[in-house]
């Protein structure tokens, strides 16, 4: 005959047990139990890479053609000087920078992929403005200052 | 048991931190754009029977202004403008005889096209 508290303890094992079962199981199917091995000493050595900035020239636009009171498109080049695959995260006008025209630039996150040492040409729709500008600004092209940052994919 | 349930918060919370941060750079460069170039409208085609009057889009140029004139004889005697967001129009109470048009963007617009004699 088990008693009263004997059954108690059992109910509190078995749950432990559960949750235990359950919390490993959440921790990732992909973890592999470690083997019991043994083990030597010394020193490995490994550099990481230094995340290099990209490089930035003008892009021309083809499309989307600014005039007074409308957004047109902007356009930036943008390499990839690393060896790992990046992304455009995010084109910005660098501050302090004075754009002629009454133009004003959008920040834009493009999130454009670019593969490891390879260029792309960024478009980026209805990202610069124009207030009311005047006569003199018809057919001029625009070099507009900005920041690009590239992430890591 | 508490010892057991708390072991199995802490290892949960393990389980939920990200992986890695991605590595960001930044520099500076030049964006392009371009404005438009605002020139008057070409090639227009004019019809009087169905009053149908066309011209080839200019690029970058969102909307046109469009006179016509019910009289043969040259200068004066034209109704309009009438403003179009697409490179047609249609005379509608009247036949047109000549037409001329220009292109608008924003405040910005071009010369009047020449008078086109409709056929």
């Amino acid at each position: 005959m088990i008693s009263f508290k004997e059954l108690v303890r059992r109910r509190y094992v078995r749950r432990g047990a559960i949750v235990f079962a359950v919390a490993t199981a959440a921790l990732g199917s992909g973890v592999a139990y470690a083997a019991w091995t043994s083990s030597g000493t010394g020193n490995a050595t490994a550099t990481a890479a230094t995340a290099q900035a990209p490089v930035v020239t003008g892009g021309a636009v083809t499309t989307g053609f600014l005039y007074p009171g409308a957004a047109g498109n902007a356009a930036v080049t943008v390499k990839n000087p690393n060896a790992y695959p990046v992304k455009v995260t995010t084109v910005a006008l660098t501050p302090g920078s004075a754009l002629e025209c009454t133009l004003g630039f959008i920040t834009s996150t493009p999130m454009t992929p670019i593969a490891a040492g390879a260029t792309v040409t960024v478009e980026m729709t209805g990202a610069v403005t124009m207030g009311n500008a005047d006569n003199s600004c018809q057919g001029k092209t625009f070099s507009i200052p900005v920041t690009v940052t590239i992430a890591s994919a | 048991m508490r010892t057991v349930i708390a072991g199995a918060a802490v290892l949960c919370l393990l389980a939920a931190q990200p992986a890695s941060a991605a590595w960001t750079t930044s520099s500076q460069g030049p964006a392009g754009a371009k404005a438009a170039t605002v020139t008057a409208p070409t090639g227009i085609v004019c019809t009087k029977s169905s009053g149908a009057v066309t011209w080839p889009a200019v690029a970058g140029v969102p909307t046109y202004d469009v006179w016509w004139s019910d009289k043969e004889n040259g200068g004066g005697n034209f109704y309009g403008f009438f403003r179009v967001s697409s490179p047609s129009y249609t005379v509608t109470g009247g036949t047109p005889l000549r037409v001329k048009v220009r292109s608008v963007a924003g405040n910005w617009t071009s010369v009047q096209s020449p008078e086109q004699i409709c056929s």
